[in-house]
């Protein structure tokens, strides 16, 4: 009963900004003609009456279902609080913590305190509704008692002592029942009066009009509505009258209509006569009655359809999309529950509650049309995203946010012209391939991020066809080859994500490199981070530092030192930037300066070595344009301490690399690709 | 004896039965249903109320009438009940009818404005 008490008492919210605009019209257009009225009074009935309604882009309600009933979809006990989805800034403000408090499930209730409050106002409801319903037929049930004694004049129409007002009874065969003391002249007009009403078919609407009054009686403006019905019904039915008829005619039949009013009420058509017209405002009507001009008559009839269109249908339903982002989230994507399918080409998507900007993905679960739909919108509050989709496939939505807070954390992506559906989870996000996902603690399969997905991808065709990410080929000897190669998916950098790294090193010379890739949410592509010989040694600091490939120009034998590179991770940049080139000038290898510049006069610095073994440094910061620059002589303790402020109390990464083959890749979640060139077999 | 007041179906009624009395009940029950299309007891209500105003009594079945038409016309100026049933209705039903009654100066205003609307309406 509360289910269906929470329905109605949805529909009497939305019908009620209906009536007032009727009001509103009524007050703004009181000349226009009053059939106009109650065509309204039928439109707000209609949206009474009917639980459904189309859903229109031009609709004012401010929402199609105020009060949910329900958070669950799929019926479970859920946490039950009441939200009032009112749209109106004031009342979600406001109310809805109101509610929030009133209304939380504790864990120790055994029923929800709103489930509570429903039930009873459920039931106090039905117990109205049966008491209205009660007297209307208590009250039919004496009239008719009294209408027994009634005798027919002719045709449809009786005359009864019984009665002091003449009215109709009956809805198929509806009779005209007459006081029986009418004087002479008087019952021509009434029966004129009352064969308008019988022509107007008033004795359906307004029996209607108070059997939905019985449903909604606890709504005010309903009863506002049914006694303004009430009198629009008698001001329509004068007009119908007099409409033909000379001042003098009207004259007499508004004597009639005041003798009748002296003596008791005119029309008792409904066993509650309460929203009787005065007979002054029915005189007055009737007295300035005049044919309806025409551009008025249109206008009332523009401003009634307006009003029709506006609040019979509802707004398209918005659906509120949560997503939740675990704690300290930086990129990995997270997917909701929830699965949409649209009803149209597009969506647009809005950034709701707890989503300060970040990116959105469509998955396809269901698509007939071969569409990657890999790319990440941007999406914050006031920037709504639209995308084009296929109709009616049905997609799992991604988010991708940032959630530094040390709770999970709950956003919302508002979409409309949608079905939705909860996922059923065992349809894997991406079309048709399936998708391998590590088991969690918790047993539930972890869905691979998007960024997972992609280095997986960039991997398989590194394996499979030697290509990067950017298309350019690898030194590629076929699988077997490749498998020698190794890669590692860690945060090198240390900016929060993981980085693929891909160690081509099984290669020749010359094609041998150590690639750093990050991921471009934003495009869902790769970009190169750094690229440099293997091995490359991260610090946690931030610097990583790669020997050159070949030991060269003056420096020390191997094993006294190699020159490397130093990069430093730029935060801003989201790469790696050159941070300093070191490479030894030995004496012993060469005594003149090395080249370029050439200084065939110079010679070995010996008063920079200090320590006096023969070898100074160079420290060249920044990309190193290839000049030996004296200026960037250091001897060995020099360099030492140079290394100590780089790297001193940092510590080298131990990045867990894997060889380059299928088992290796496959965890990452994408699927194997079928490659279109021969592969050599074995 | 007070003015008693019958209902115009009434009077036909009671015109009826003095027509053929003395007459019996089920005679009046098969009149009043070829007449009226009234039901057994619906004429027997009808009766019980003329009787109850003294009009006629019922002895046995048989019913003859205390007053003479010409007697009861005689006394009676043939005012109709206009509103026989006033009070049945449930109070609280009555307070929601009573503020639409009128007052003589409502009416005499109202009447006073229907007399000055001339042919061209009322500005």
């Amino acid at each position: 009963m509360s289910d269906v008490f929470l329905k109605v008492f949805n529909m009497s919210i939305t019908a009620s900004w209906l009536i007032l605009a009727v009001l509103c019209f009524r007050l703004v257009f009181r000349r226009a003609p009053k059939w106009l009225n109650c065509l309204l009074w039928g439109v707000v009935a209609f949206r009474l009456v009917c639980p459904f309604s189309l859903e229109s882009d031009f609709s004012l309600q401010p929402s199609a279902q105020p009060v949910r009933m329900a958070t669950a979809a799929d019926g479970e006990a859920q946490p039950y609080i009441p939200v009032v989805d009112s749209h109106l800034e004031i009342v979600e403000n406001n109310i809805n913590p109101m509610l929030r408090e009133t209304f939380s499930y504790q864990q120790s209730d055994s029923v929800a305190p709103l489930q509570v409050v429903t039930f009873a106002a459920g039931n106090v409801w039905l117990a109205g509704m049966l008491f209205m319903a009660g007297f209307a037929a208590v009250s039919m049930i004496r009239l008719r008692g009294r209408l027994r004694e009634a005798v027919r004049c002719r045709k449809n129409i009786y005359i009864c002592d019984n009665v002091s007002s003449p009215f109709i009874l009956g809805v198929i065969r509806p009779r005209i029942y007459l006081p029986s003391a009418l004087p002479k002249g008087e019952a021509e007009y009434i029966v004129a009066h009352e064969k308008a009403h019988l022509r107007r078919k008033d004795h359906w609407w307004k029996p209607l009009g108070y059997l939905l009054l019985c449903v909604h009686w606890f709504n005010p403006l309903c009863w506002a509505a049914y006694i303004l019905l009430c009198r629009d019904i008698e001001l329509a039915c004068d007009e119908k009258v007099v409409k033909d008829m000379p001042i003098q005619e009207k004259k007499a039949y508004l004597r009639v209509l005041l003798s009748c009013a002296q003596r008791k009420r005119m029309v008792l058509m409904c066993p509650l006569a309460f929203g009787e017209v005065g007979i002054k405002e029915r005189v007055r009507s009737v007295l300035r009655y005049k044919k309806p001009a025409l551009l008025l008559l249109l206008a009332s009839a523009a401003v009634c359809m307006i009003i029709a269109v506006c609040f019979l249908t509802n707004p398209p339903r918005e659906y509120r999309i949560g997503v939740t982002i675990p704690a300290g989230n930086t990129g990995e994507i997270c997917y909701a529950d929830e699965e949409i399918c649209p009803k149209g080409s597009s969506l647009t998507f809005y950034a709701g509650e707890g989503l300060g900007d970040g990116t959105l993905q469509l998955i396809p679960v269901e698509a007939a049309e071969e569409n990657a739909y890999d790319e990440a919108w941007y999406i914050t509050p006031g920037m709504p995203v639209k995308i084009e989709v296929e109709k009616g496939a049905w997609f799992r939505l991604g988010i991708v946010t940032e959630n530094p807070t040390g709770a999970d954390k709950e956003v919302y992506v508002s979409v409309k012209n949608v079905d939705m559906r909860v996922s059923s989870h065992t349809e894997e996000p991406e079309s048709g391939f399936p998708v391998l996902g590590d088991i969690s603690e918790s047993g539930q399969i972890q869905e691979k991020t998007a960024r997972e997905l992609a280095y997986g991808k960039a991997l398989w065709e590194a394996y499979l066809t030697g290509t990067l990410p950017d298309g350019s080929s690898l030194d590629y000897q076929g699988e077997k080859e490749a498998a020698k190669n190794s890669f590692a998916v860690a945060d090198v950098d240390k900016d929060g994500e993981q980085e693929l790294l891909l160690i081509w090193d099984n290669g020749i010379m010359a094609g041998r490199a150590e690639y750093v890739f990050g991921y471009d949410e934003a495009q869902d592509r790769l970009y190169e981070k750094l690229v440099e010989w293997p091995l490359i040694r991260f610090y946690d600091n931030g610097f990583a530092v790669a020997d050159w490939s070949h030991n060269q120009g003056p420096s020390a034998p191997w094993d006294v030192f190699w020159p490397y590179n130093v990069y430093r991770y730029d935060t801003e940049k989201d790469g790696y930037l050159p941070y300093a080139t070191v490479t030894s000038w030995d004496s012993s290898i060469r005594d003149t300066p090395p080249d370029p510049p050439f200084y065939s006069e110079g010679h070995f610095p010996k008063d920079l070595d200090q320590d006096g073994d023969g070898i100074l440094y160079y420290i060249f910061p920044g990309q190193w344009d290839g000049y030996y620059s004296d200026d960037c002589l250091v001897d060995g303790g020099e360099l030492a301490e140079w290394e100590n402020a780089c790297l001193g109390g940092a510590s080298r990464e131990d990045i867990a690399v894997q060889s380059l083959t299928e088992e290796n890749i496959i965890p990452l979640g994408y699927p194997k690709p079928s490659v279109e060139k021969p592969q050599p077999q074995g | 004896m007070s003015e008693i007041q019958l209902g115009v179906i009434e009077a036909r009624y009671a015109d009826m039965i003095w027509e053929r009395e003395p007459v019996t009940s089920s005679e009046l029950v098969k009149l009043t249903a070829v007449a009226f299309n009234w039901k057994r007891t619906t004429a027997h209500n009808v009766l019980r109320r003329l009787i109850d105003k003294g009009i006629f009594q019922n002895e046995n079945g048989v019913v003859t009438s205390k007053i003479s038409r010409e007697d009861f016309y005689a006394r009676q100026s043939r005012q109709y009940v206009e509103d026989t049933f006033a009070g049945s209705l449930p109070a609280f039903i009555a307070a929601f009818t009573q503020n639409t009654k009128l007052t003589a100066e409502e009416a005499a205003e109202i009447r006073e404005m229907i007399d000055r609307a001339q042919t061209g309406g009322e500005k």
